[in-house]
């Protein structure tokens, strides 16, 4: 008995992609698993054969087989075609009847697919004993990139929108004058009184930003915190000092700072040193706060951003040095350590709302608003699929299933 | 302008980068590549030059007012200085024979009255700078090309410095770790209340798991797997969907300029 080779072999452009991808999927051989012979994988080839890549220059003239792929901005490159000539993509064990030919968008690539090409495979179907048998080939496919990710959209573009909606009305809802409740944060409430702490101790008050580089979310949250406290440092002439981890957001924090000072009229005050650069080494950068904790002794510390290892270190310091701290992240497996070491701890998304706690500007109050209403929904949202799951209601589950690029 | 400026920016790239994130497209990926990859690095280098300014300034700082362990500044400096030197003797010439000019430039300015001449001579003064600079860039790499040891990866003064000075000395910051979080627990788990007691009941079954413990090791593996898959992961769950709101909620504040707070006065 020959093997049985996979049968309807079909080449798709993959989708929601940036193109340079094709899937193809076929029926399994009716040996694998259930036959006479023992398949033991699927080797899949592909035509026409690309060679190259070649440089531009030295395509012949004339020679059709050649495409040249010069389209900016990933540099240029030439590759021959040869059609019949089969190339080995790779293999994929028994039992599994699709293979994602993932191709490179770099022209000089190696691995280079290119979009608008037309490509045909086949599957060999191999057996323990090294039979071979070749399936039909499958109709020609291309790859192309698309505009849309309609996955992402629908799960995540829609919850947002619908969220960013909420926030606009409560944004507009603040601004017609309406009194928002939003619920008290000790830690919110404790700012005013550790900044008047350390002004009748005249010592100063430490502020880390964390390690996180100015991109990220929590970073540029406590930034926006920096200058509220800033400004009521500076209206109280307490001292401040701001280690930092990462260039770039000493440099923001520089203008931030400044800018508070000038808020608060008290431009003259400002000093280059408030400031400073220490290292972008994780523990040296720890060594160096513990020890300006530990000689300045600072009477309030502020630990407000992304933090890693070092979070226990510092917190632990200021703990000894006597010092009173408020601390808040988004890293969940920190928080833990902050709650322990610190007087004062914003655990998650209350690092994001301290802002508008400290300025209780309206607007701002108005998305912290929309912000429990979201979470009122996810809460129902929720219950519902519990439930769903414990009775079994697939077709509503499977609504919340994620299966998108 | 001041304030517009950077705010029209903000807005712009914020609203760009959403829709990128729903655009699979190649085209879309070069410019999210560009904006979000391959600026960052340029901007970083800069501000890591601004960086070590900061650094030596505030160290030289200490040392002229004498503030408390002032002696520790002079081991800052000399341990920046030797790397670089070590290091990067190119990048060390190259920017110190620019930043000569910079300090040239306004001394020559400040005695010339007519405004032709100061352009003029500030012109001048600039290309010489750049010629010089670039002259100490080469220099830089002659002095590397004759001494082997000077400059470099392989450079054995920055490595011993490394593998001698810098690893142990973090590596032992990192161990003090190991018994911040004995005395964290201590106060953590001290039962002076319902919640506190609860917390280290959990923790007491959670540690008790790694201990053979005869018949009781397979009921207090199952009570501290319990505890960590269940209670303990719902309320990380908790917090991250509630991060992930704060995170969306932030970013539209900042994108539609809600929040400036950052930027100064509202």
């Amino acid at each position: 008995m020959p093997l049985a080779p996979a049968t309807n072999v079909r080449a798709i452009d993959a989708p929601a992609d940036h193109g340079h991808e094709i899937d193809v999927n076929w029926t399994l051989s009716a040996d694998d698993g259930a036959g006479q012979k023992n398949v033991m994988i699927y080797r899949i080839l592909r035509t026409p054969r690309m060679r190259g890549p070649v440089m531009p220059d030295s395509i012949p003239p004339g020679d059709q087989s050649y495409k040249l792929f010069e389209s900016a901005p990933y540099g240029n490159a030439g590759w021959k075609f040869v059609e019949g000539e089969w190339d080995t993509l790779g293999e994929v064990p028994v039992g599994m009847s699709t293979y994602e030919n993932r191709g490179d968008r770099e022209r000089g690539s190696k691995s280079f697919i290119p979009d608008n090409v037309d490509f045909r495979y086949k599957v060999l179907t191999i057996s323990s004993d090294k039979a071979i048998s070749e399936s039909a080939v499958s109709a020609p496919a291309h790859a192309v990139g698309q505009w849309l990710n309609p996955g992402r959209l629908a799960h995540i573009g829609i919850p947002t929108a619908v969220f960013t909606i909420l926030v606009l009305v409560f944004i507009t809802i603040a601004q017609k004058g309406k009194e928002l409740y939003v619920r008290p944060l000790a830690g919110i409430n404790a700012v005013d009184e550790a900044i008047g702490r350390a002004t009748e101790m005249n010592r100063p008050i430490l502020y880390v930003l964390g390690l996180g580089a100015a991109d990220e979310i929590a970073t540029i949250a406590s930034l926006t915190i920096l200058a509220r406290v800033t400004k009521k440092v500076a209206e109280h002439r307490t001292e401040l000092l701001v280690p930092c981890y990462d260039a770039v957001v000493m440099s923001v924090a520089q203008e931030t700072v400044k800018q508070a000072y000038l808020d608060a009229g008290r431009p003259d005050e400002y000093k280059d040193d408030i400031v400073y650069f220490v290292t972008q080494e994780q523990f040296a950068y720890v060594a160096a706060v513990n020890g300006t904790m530990l000689r300045r002794k600072t009477a309030t510390n502020f630990y407000l951003g992304v933090f890693y290892a070092e979070s226990l270190i510092l917190a632990e310091t200021g703990s000894i040095a006597g010092s009173i701290q408020i601390s808040g992240t988004d890293r969940t497996t920190q928080i833990p350590f902050f709650v322990v070491a610190c007087d004062y701890t914003l655990i998650g998304e209350e690092l994001f709302a301290a802002s508008a706690y400290l300025g209780r500007e309206p607007k701002l109050l108005g998305t912290l608003k929309a912000q429990d209403y979201a979470k009122a929904i996810f809460l129902g949202v929720l219950i519902i699929g519990c439930i769903a799951a414990a009775v079994q209601w697939d077709w509503l589950t499977n609504i919340f299933h994620l299966n998108f690029k | 302008m001041k304030r517009q400026l950077p705010l029209a920016i903000i807005f712009i790239g914020g609203v760009f980068m959403l829709f990128q994130y729903f655009v699979p497209h190649e085209t879309s990926e070069f410019f999210y590549e560009f904006v979000a990859l391959d600026w960052p690095p340029i901007i970083g280098v800069f501000a890591l030059s601004l960086g070590i300014i900061s650094l030596a300034r505030v160290s030289v700082s200490r040392i002229n007012q004498r503030q408390e362990n002032w002696q520790y500044s002079i081991l800052t400096l000399v341990g920046l200085g030797s790397m670089l030197v070590f290091g990067v003797p190119q990048l060390v010439l190259f920017f110190g024979a620019l930043g000569l000019g910079f300090v040239v430039l306004p001394i020559v300015l400040s005695r010339v009255p007519s405004v032709p001449v100061k352009v003029a001579l500030g012109l001048i003064v600039a290309a010489v700078t750049l010629v010089v600079a670039r002259f100490a860039f080469s220099l830089g790499n002659a002095i590397h090309n004759a001494v082997p040891w000077i400059g470099g990866r392989e450079s054995p003064i920055v490595l011993w410095e490394f593998n001698n000075v810098m690893v142990p000395v973090t590596a032992t910051m990192f161990a003090i770790l190991a018994f911040f979080i004995a005395s964290a627990a201590y106060r953590a788990f001290r039962a002076r209340s319902i919640l506190a007691s609860v917390l280290l009941i959990a923790a007491l079954i959670v540690m008790l798991r790694f201990f053979p413990l005869g018949p009781f090791t397979t009921p207090t593996g199952f009570a501290a797997d319990w505890i960590i898959t269940v209670p303990n992961l719902a309320a990380k769950r908790a917090i991250v969907i509630g991060v992930g709101l704060g995170i969306v909620a932030t970013a539209l504040k900042i994108v539609l300029g809600v929040e400036r707070s950052y930027l100064g006065r509202d």
